[in-house]
């Protein structure tokens, strides 16, 4: 760790804390509390040794044995206590983190959650709330114990003796150095290496398992396969250089924390001049009795650091969620005039310093219009669909919609405005009426069946158990990619929106599906202003403009008869479409 | 049991086998931390004999050095023993799941979340790796050791004493036996209360672990106060 990059935990934990902070506060101080009392025991012993020496009352011996009975259990009890003070406030600061970031969620830019995928957001956030809730649940406790503890042994050490006192501290303090090498640079880089390995591989899963339907239908082990089987080779050996890196460290501290008797043994030696007494045998006992402690004590605070590692990571995570700035609400608050939409010199880049997707991107659309977007894969198509609907922002250029630029149009008035359907559907997981009514709540059951009818979603209907009341994904009915994308264009349909995005799925295994999903299409643009998102060319020869994207710009644009004429990139990509097409039928 | 083993870890062969390995590792460790309370304790007995004299330097000399140089083989052979071994069965182990969802039908796939599926894939693994080499060792190999520590310490010294070492261990282990159910079912808050003492019985399970070392040190005493009387006796015949 960087010392610029030190997150200062308990300052991001305070703003969760709320009213729990005092209790939080009395649970730290119960637990160093606990602590100093369990180190009374320890005095109550030397007092028995000198009694059993200097051959004192055997009553005097038992009751002071109860006494350090009695202490032990009332520092039991205090951090128990403690304990649950750290958890009421524990929980409280879960609860609070969960919900604040949920509703921190809600004003990030709707393309956040394509980016990063809401599995690993979701992870993320989870990961890091019971992070935290463990971090103050077990760690700030132990942590103020920890802190107590070398205070009260201190005393403990020197007040008795405090030559031998110091020369037990003498492989402490060569225990701690050794604790110190893993801290140092050469191991932190190393560590940041394996971290690196750890992320890779955790990447190659992700590809491994996206890819695994290639796999199964070529019924082969892929290059996937090989590059996720390095990447945890990769793991493997970094881990175990790892290790062997902390091997000398770790053997080191164990074996000099546990080397103290040898000190004492040398102690004795080097400071025992002449007769030996009663008080010399006491004190050498004493040591005996408490040096062990110490190895704990010290145990303790060398693995405390482990659990506080793991929530600054987390918080890392976190905070490079949030540092994404939700995209400013319009202070304008203008309406759009119509229907039209202008992309004006947009450029576009999703990361700085990367390479711009679109690079100067011009296009007028009517009010009305319908138009098409193709072009190779990779051309720009559907980012610029996404910035339409402000997704994100655009990085140079503007867009308007009715003539009045998107920032300055409130989040609410344009998604009134807009409606989008996109290649992968998500429903949730509720009954079809629900879904469907996602996009106007007040609409009635009626509308919803009208939708679902214009979606030309009937078929489907019909072959659920409960009709539009079945509740998708349960009890095995799950639906096609081409079913779920008609109950989405039903959604589209209720919402009634002047403006549309159709991002049209690509293959579908099924031609009756095909057929259905493109009448569904048809009736909902009727009378709107459309963009469409075209992977198959036969669907776009009805559209009033095509542009061709190619490399972030227009490359051509016109109908289909003029682009045929033009005998451009259309010309021939629609060539090798029809070519492509007839050889299927053929077959 | 080995197969045992691999069935309730998911551990490969080698993996059962080294665990197995492991955990001897580590009560061999704390058995040997045992050593330096023998020298100690002869250390204390020459003490109260007045039989500390310089011409024993060299002994105990080589004693410490030897119980020392013993110390750290057996943590180089445990840290070897555990975590080595561990990392390597980790990679096995990755491989071995990822194979296993090659083979899952093609349906499943289509069913689940494929970000689910890698997360239970590689965060697991993690999880599992953790257990094997830092809790499962440790928890296995402290019993054992315990219980041979124990077994000597009733034979050869004061049963009763002994006894009041012990006692913590059995009853600690009835703590987290009787609590460990309550975490599988949900949670309601009486459960929770009953989760927190279980988590400050562990930590006691813990202190107590390292007590029963302190406490065998303890042991000693009865031999000092024996001695102790002794030593009096002698002092008062020589006035």
């Amino acid at each position: 760790m960087e010392k610029n990059e030190k997150i200062n935990v308990m300052k991001i934990i305070d703003p969760y804390i709320g009213k729990s902070k005092g209790v939080l506060t009395l649970g730290r101080f119960l637990a160093a509390l606990s602590a100093i009392i369990a180190l009374i025991p320890f005095y109550d012993i030397w007092k028995i040794l000198k009694a059993a020496l200097d051959g004192g009352e055997r009553s005097e011996m038992s009751s002071l044995g109860w006494q350090a009975v009695i202490f032990t259990a009332v520092s039991m009890i205090l951090y128990i206590c403690a304990l649950w003070c750290t958890h009421i406030a524990a929980m409280r600061v879960q609860a609070n983190m969960r919900s604040s970031l949920m509703r921190r969620i809600l004003t990030l830019p709707l393309g956040v959650f394509d980016q990063a995928g809401t599995g690993k957001l979701r992870r993320i956030f989870n990961g890091a709330a019971s992070a935290a809730e463990t971090y103050i649940a077990h760690n700030l406790p132990d942590k103020a114990a920890a802190a107590a503890t070398p205070m009260g042994l201190l005393v403990l050490f020197v007040i008795f003796d405090w030559k031998l006192g110091l020369i037990c501290l003498i492989p402490v303090i060569l225990a701690f150095a050794c604790m110190m090498r893993t801290k140092g640079k050469v191991i932190q880089q190393k560590m940041s290496e394996y971290q690196n390995a750890l992320d890779v591989m955790s990447s190659e899963a992700t590809e491994y398992v996206r890819g695994i339907s290639v796999v199964k239908i070529f019924g082969q082990s892929v290059d996937s396969f090989h590059r996720f089987k390095r990447s945890i080779d990769d793991y493997s050996s970094w881990s175990v250089t790892y290790t062997k890196l902390m091997r000398p460290s770790m053997v080191g501290y164990l074996t000099f924390v546990n080397a103290i008797f040898a000190f004492i043994a040398a102690a004795a030696f080097v400071l025992i001049k002449g007769e030996i007494t009663n008080d010399i045998i006491l004190d050498f006992t004493y040591y005996i009795i408490v040096t062990p402690l110490l190895t704990v004590t010290l145990s303790k605070i060398a693995y405390s650091g482990e659990q506080e590692m793991t929530l600054i990571d987390a918080l890392r995570r976190i905070s490079g969620i949030l540092e994404i700035e939700p995209l400013p609400d319009a202070e304008n608050k203008a309406v759009p005039k119509d229907d039209s939409i202008t992309l004006d010199n947009v450029k576009f880049r999703y990361k700085e310093n990367s390479e711009m997707v679109l690079k100067g991107l011009s296009i007028d659309i009517r009010a009305g219009e319908h138009i098409a977007l193709v072009g190779p894969s990779g051309g720009g198509k559907s980012t610029a669909a996404a910035l339409i609907s402000r997704f994100f922002d655009v990085t140079e250029g503007a867009i308007y919609v009715g003539g009045v630029n998107i920032k300055d149009i409130p989040q609410k008035e344009l998604m009134k405005k807009i409606s989008f359907v996109f290649q992968n559907s998500n429903l949730l997981k509720t009954s079809i009426l629900e879904n469907v009514r996602l996009a106007r709540p007040d609409a009635s059951e009626k509308e919803v069946m009208k939708a679902l009818e214009a979606a030309q979603c009937m078929d489907i209907i019909n072959k659920l158990p409960n009709g539009i009341h079945t509740v998708i994904g349960s009890k095995g009915t799950y639906l096609s990619g081409g079913e779920k994308q008609r109950i989405t264009i039903a959604r589209a349909i209720l919402k009634n929106a002047p403006i549309l995005i159709l991002d049209e799925a690509t293959a579908f295994a099924d031609p009756d599906n095909e057929a259905l999903v493109q009448a569904a299409m048809e009736e909902l643009s009727k009378g709107k202003t459309l963009i469409m998102i075209a992977h198959r060319l036969s669907t776009v020869t009805n559209a009033d403009r095509i542009y061709v994207l190619d490399d972030g710009v227009v490359a051509e644009s016109g109908d289909h008869e003029e682009l045929m004429q033009k005998k451009g990139i259309y010309a021939k990509m629609f060539d090798d479409y029809t070519r492509s097409a007839e050889w299927r039928i053929r077959r | 049991m080995i197969e045992k083993l691999m069935r309730k870890y998911a551990l490969s062969d080698r993996g059962a086998a080294d665990m197995i390995k492991a955990c001897f590792c580590v009560a061999f460790t704390n058995i040997v931390l045992m050593l330096p309370v023998a020298v100690l304790y002869k250390l204390i007995k020459d003490m109260m004999d007045n039989a500390l004299s310089k011409s024993k330097l060299p002994m105990y000399l080589i004693m410490c050095l030897a119980v020392i140089i013993l110390m750290a083989v057996a943590h180089y052979i445990q840290y070897n023993a555990s975590f080595l071994a561990t990392y390597t069965e980790s990679g096995v182990r990755r491989i071995s799941l990822a194979e296993k969802i090659r083979k899952l039908p093609h349906s499943f796939f289509g069913k689940k979340d494929l970000t689910d599926l890698t997360t239970t894939m590689m965060g697991d693994c993690t999880q599992v790796e953790t257990a094997a080499s830092h809790w499962i060792p440790e928890m296995i190999g402290s019993l054992i050791s315990t219980v041979v520590i124990s077994a000597t310490m009733f034979i050869f010294f004061d049963w009763r004493m002994a006894l009041a070492c012990f006692w913590v261990v059995p009853v600690s282990f009835f703590a987290i036996w009787l609590s460990s159910g309550m975490e599988k079912k949900p949670p309601n808050i009486i459960r929770r209360q009953c989760l927190n003492w279980k988590k400050a019985f562990r930590s006691v399970w813990n202190q107590s672990r390292t007590s029963v070392l302190t406490i065998i040190r303890i042991s000693i005493w009865k031999v000092l106060i024996k001695r102790s009387k002794m030593l009096k006796s002698r002092h008062s015949m020589l006035r």
